[in-house]
């Protein structure tokens, strides 16, 4: 049983706080279908929000399921479903996929039943097996709104929460969908709340709760809904309840409601199919809502029942109910949305496309440079007994030498890692925010944000390798770039991952993929300046913020691999800013991948679902 | 606020933070020290105190950071000795070829003859003050520019 008890929440501070619920009281049984109902912007899809424990804003009141109260102890994640506005699949996987990896992630597989014919059976409750096929992209409003409520129905929840689940479909199809939600109310002895503007299959419901402007104007039956509105029919409620305020109607109604709901107790006792409405008679005054003169309260009852026996029936529903079957392992989870995000690339061929040009194009951009290999040195006469003038005349040769070559050696190395960061940018720059609210979805149901990220680790750490390693590999052998080539690899592909992983961590803190992606690419913007490796920055601003710049860190750490070379000389003549020793940048490398990835996991862990 | 993100403290966050750091401070210490100077567990060489009495240095080991200056000597036995420019801010010595820089020879050992030393190279040297007060390099390394 769900009951509310004075739930408000409140947006905004100071003096703009504005209530979006205010003080509502409902209690629901198990296998009870309800209706929520009222005109835009009264609160329905908050109050969903608010029963899931993710609206934004600040609450007061109880909530408690069970006869436990949720703010000490939260719902378990199979016990709650919630199918939100938006779509919760992957364009780019079938629906049988989408339903077995919602499987994968939030129920431990029994020993003996086979996944793949659970969701098979998933799929046909929800009449989408025709479709079970077929790509997220090609289907329907309404098989998106059927695979939504199968991917809930993995983990046999108790209480099933649907956001608008009809809105944009056909009469027909909306009509399905509120009987396929029925049937998963009545036969899964589950309670749905169903949040819809259509009045169309009003009486499928068990009950109706009307809110307007964030309160309770009535919950009851649909079938005396136009008896206590005094409505001829159930379209006409919305103009009806403009008539008076949001306040009138709630005092209205709690003033009157167990008289109101005794009566229809009565009426249903008499004759428990109700065809006679003239039989309800209404009350109404000037400022008040029309009420029924008499009463049975169904929720009070509900409500006044032994909490022993509740408590009782509770524990006896977690022994039985594989509801209450815990989550899969963090593993295994990361395993599975590994998996996942592998499929979905190879499935995506612009997304493949793009990487392999990333992937062979960029290496071909710093090779134009040293396309027959690196020029060789001269070196100065280091006998004593040359004259000055020849000295002065080979040192100046000598300078204008490393100038060309030191700044040639240095450019390409600084090239190839401000690419490479560039291509970490793209890797994971909307990775996490172009499918935020999947992620919340995903949480509310049990996947740990750490497995999460996990996955995209091990994911993005596989084109952070193909791309570094090539990179490194190509500009190495045609360009002839010498020096310890495994040390070389590591600092490249270092680069590369520092980027990934700090832009990974943007991603997990902006609000839209656009954002995120344009931040991303503005770090990239600023490697190349505040490396110091073209234009030397004051000591004091290079001290501040070299140690945020990966491109500084790999450059520097290349350049140092050139150590036995002649090449290390002349661009040290060359270079003005300092270079760091090896270790050290390998140090720091690693340390912005550790931090963007903790960045990630912290971003991921907070709840965002505007 | 929603129940599910209410602030309570999150232990693990703050403690992985604090690793991160702890861990950060300590590695570059660490790497920082042995990148920037690989013999700094040795004396650094007072050129003023060599050069006016190198006998009393016999036998002790120094290191060096220096400008390759001058091709001195070759012998196939024995190996190359080159001039060395030392930045000695402290000097005064009349040794100096200019205020701040004095220049000693290193005898660079055949051991060493993998080195490629060339005119205007920075290095760092581990030297030892032979009997015959001979600068003769143990272990040798380019210097970064600081």
């Amino acid at each position: 049983m769900l009951q509310l008890d004075d739930v408000t929440l409140f947006v905004g501070k100071g003096d703009n706080i504005t209530p979006l619920l205010a003080d509502v009281r409902l209690s629901f049984p198990q296998g009870h279908f309800v209706a929520i109902i009222g005109p835009s912007g009264c609160g329905k899809s908050t109050l969903l929000k608010v029963i899931a424990g993710v609206a934004q804003g600040e609450e007061e009141g109880t909530i408690s399921w069970n006869g436990r109260n949720l703010s000490e102890e939260d719902f378990s994640p199979s016990e709650i479903g919630y199918v939100p506005q938006f779509s919760i699949a992957h364009d780019d996987l079938t629906a049988m996929e989408c339903v077995q990896y919602a499987m994968s992630l939030r129920v431990v597989a029994k020993p003996g039943v086979s996944p793949q014919e659970e969701c098979r059976l998933i799929l046909e409750k929800v009449r989408l097996h025709e479709a079970a096929n077929r790509l997220v992209r090609v289907l329907s409003g309404g098989q998106k709104r059927r695979l939504a409520l199968a991917m809930e129905l993995v983990s046999s929840p108790a209480m099933l929460l649907a956001d608008e689940v009809t809105s944009g479909l056909d009469p027909n199809s909306e009509d399905e969908i509120v009987r396929l939600l029925a049937k998963i109310a009545h036969e899964g002895n589950r309670l749905v709340l169903s949040v819809t503007h259509s009045l169309q299959n009003i009486e499928m419901y068990d009950s109706v709760v009307v809110l307007y402007q964030g309160v309770v104007a009535y919950h009851g039956p649909a079938e005396f809904l136009t008896h206590y509105f005094q409505v001829e029919n159930p379209q006409k409620l919305y103009s009806q309840l403009g008539n008076q305020s949001a306040k009138s109607w709630e005092q209205s109604w709690q003033k009157h409601k167990d008289a109101f709901l005794e009566s229809i107790r009565a009426i249903q006792d008499e004759d428990p199919v109700i065809e006679n409405t003239e039989m309800v008679t209404f009350e109404s005054t000037e400022d008040e809502a029309p009420v029924l003169e008499e009463s049975f309260d169904i929720e009070s009852e509900k409500s006044e029942e032994n909490p022993k026996t509740l408590e009782v029936e509770a524990e006896e529903v977690e022994e039985t109910d594989p509801n209450f079957a815990s989550i899969p392992s963090a593993y295994s989870q990361f395993s599975t949305l590994f998996g996942r995000r592998l499929r979905i690339f190879f499935r995506n061929r612009m997304q493949l496309l793009l990487q392999l040009g990333l992937i062979f194009g960029f290496p071909l951009l710093v090779a134009v440079f040293a396309w027959n290999g690196l020029p060789q040195v001269k070196n100065l006469s280091m006998n004593l007994d040359l004259d000055v003038v020849h000295q002065l005349m080979e040192a100046k040769d000598f300078l204008v030498q490393a100038s060309k070559i030191g700044s040639l050696v240095s450019g390409i190395v600084m090239f190839q890692v401000i690419l490479l960061t560039l291509m970490g940018a793209n890797n994971s720059g909307r990775e996490i925010a172009a499918e935020r609210l999947i992620l919340e979805k995903e949480k509310l149901a049990g996947v740990r944000a750490a497995s999460y990220v996990a996955s995209k680790a091990a994911f993005l750490g596989i084109l952070v390798f193909a791309q570094s390693i090539w990179m490194g590999l190509f500009i190495h052998f045609i360009c002839q770039l010498p020096g310890e080539l495994m040390m070389q690899l590591l600092l490249l592909l270092l680069a590369n991952a520092a980027m990934t992983a700090i832009c990974l961590g943007i991603s997990s803190f902006m609000p839209t993929a656009e954002q995120a992606s344009l931040v991303s690419i503005y770090l990239v913007g600023f490697q190349l300046p505040l490396s110091g490796a073209v234009l030397a920055l004051p000591q004091w601003l290079g001290d501040i913020v070299r140690p945020f710049i990966a491109a500084y860190w790999s450059w520097s750490g290349v350049l140092q691999t050139l150590k036995g070379e002649r090449y290390y000389d002349i661009i040290q003549t060359v270079a003005q800013t300092h270079l760091s020793p090896t270790p050290l940048c390998v140090w720091v490398l690693f340390l912005h991948v550790l931090v963007g990835l903790f960045i990630a996991w912290v971003g991921c862990q907070r709840t965002r679902w505007e | 606020m929603a129940r599910r993100s209410r602030s309570k403290p999150n232990y693990l966050i703050i403690g992985a933070a604090a690793v991160l750091i702890l861990a950060a401070i300590f590695g570059a210490k660490i790497f920082m020290g042995e990148g920037n100077d690989p013999y700094r567990k040795f004396e650094k060489l007072d050129t003023q105190t060599y050069l006016e009495n190198s006998n009393s240095l016999r036998g002790n080991v120094y290191k060096i950071e220096g400008e390759v200056m001058n091709d001195l000597a070759w012998s196939p036995s024995q190996g190359r000795l080159f001039s060395f420019g030392i930045n000695n801010s402290s000097s005064e010595s009349s040794y100096s070829s200019d205020k701040h820089t004095s220049v000693i020879p290193i005898l660079i050992p055949v051991s060493l003859n993998s080195t490629n030393i060339q005119k205007g190279q920075r290095f760092m040297v581990l030297i030892e003050v032979m009997d015959n007060g001979i600068l003769r390099a143990k272990e040798i390394t380019k210097a970064s520019k600081s």
